[in-house]
């Protein structure tokens, strides 16, 4: 029996969905180390391990999707484009309120955008403008 | 006004899941595996909470041997 033989049949002994949680638990405990060790004052440890711990995350996520374990299906797809469209609807639509309303103040004279608000502006329409050739590369893929 | 279409697509789809699967015996996590699909899709299927693709459809109404209106049915209404 091959290698990835005996691998799919030892996974097959648990259900997809405790791989699902295992895998954001890599992730997560990649966050948290980091953050722990920034706080405890070893920032370059806790990145380190950051890394260490992310890199593992995707090995095991590789390891999954290659398996015949269904960890990874059509709703987590669709729950995959719901967030991305709110957390669009979030970032897009707070900002550009934020920033219109900012530019605006700016031209009535009562505020003075700042480096780092400017930065931040420059990010944002970035961000929005990478979407709007992301969209219209899908539409004319369709 | 994204997720209101699609919160009232869901509402107008029901479907039989739940009964055709109990009447041959098997659980959400047997099912699934069948259609390869996890134990939570089809727990939200059943719980007319997700919309499956055509393609889930069509498998699930192969594994009952029935047509997928037979499982599933939509109500305009």
């Amino acid at each position: 029996m091959m290698v990835t033989e005996r691998i799919d049949r030892l996974m097959q002994r648990y259900r997809g969905e405790s791989y699902g949680r295992l895998l954001v638990g890599i992730y997560l405990s990649a966050a948290v180390v980091w953050m722990a060790a920034t706080a405890l004052g070893y920032p370059r440890e806790g990145f380190l391990a950051f890394v260490a711990i992310f890199v593992l995350g995707l090995v095991a996520d590789f390891v999954v999707r290659r398996s015949s374990v269904t960890v990874y299906d059509e709703r987590y797809y669709e729950l995959e484009k719901r967030a991305s469209s709110t957390a669009f609807n979030i970032f897009g639509g707070g900002g550009f309120i934020v920033f219109i309303t900012l530019i605006a103040a700016e031209f009535a004279g009562v505020y003075e955008m700042g480096e780092r608000v400017e930065t931040l502006f420059l990010a944002w329409a970035a961000f929005v403008l990478t979407w709007g050739v992301a969209y219209t590369y899908h539409k004319y893929r369709a | 006004m994204g997720s209101s279409v699609y919160l009232s697509q869901i509402q107008s789809m029901r479907n039989r899941l739940p009964e055709l699967r109990e009447e041959r015996g098997l659980s959400q996590q047997e099912l699934a595996e069948r259609v390869e699909v996890t134990r939570q899709t089809i727990n939200a299927v059943e719980r007319e909470r997700y919309n499956p693709s055509l393609e889930l459809a069509f498998d699930l109404a192969d594994e009952f041997d029935c047509h997928v209106e037979d499982i599933f049915l939509y109500d305009a209404d």
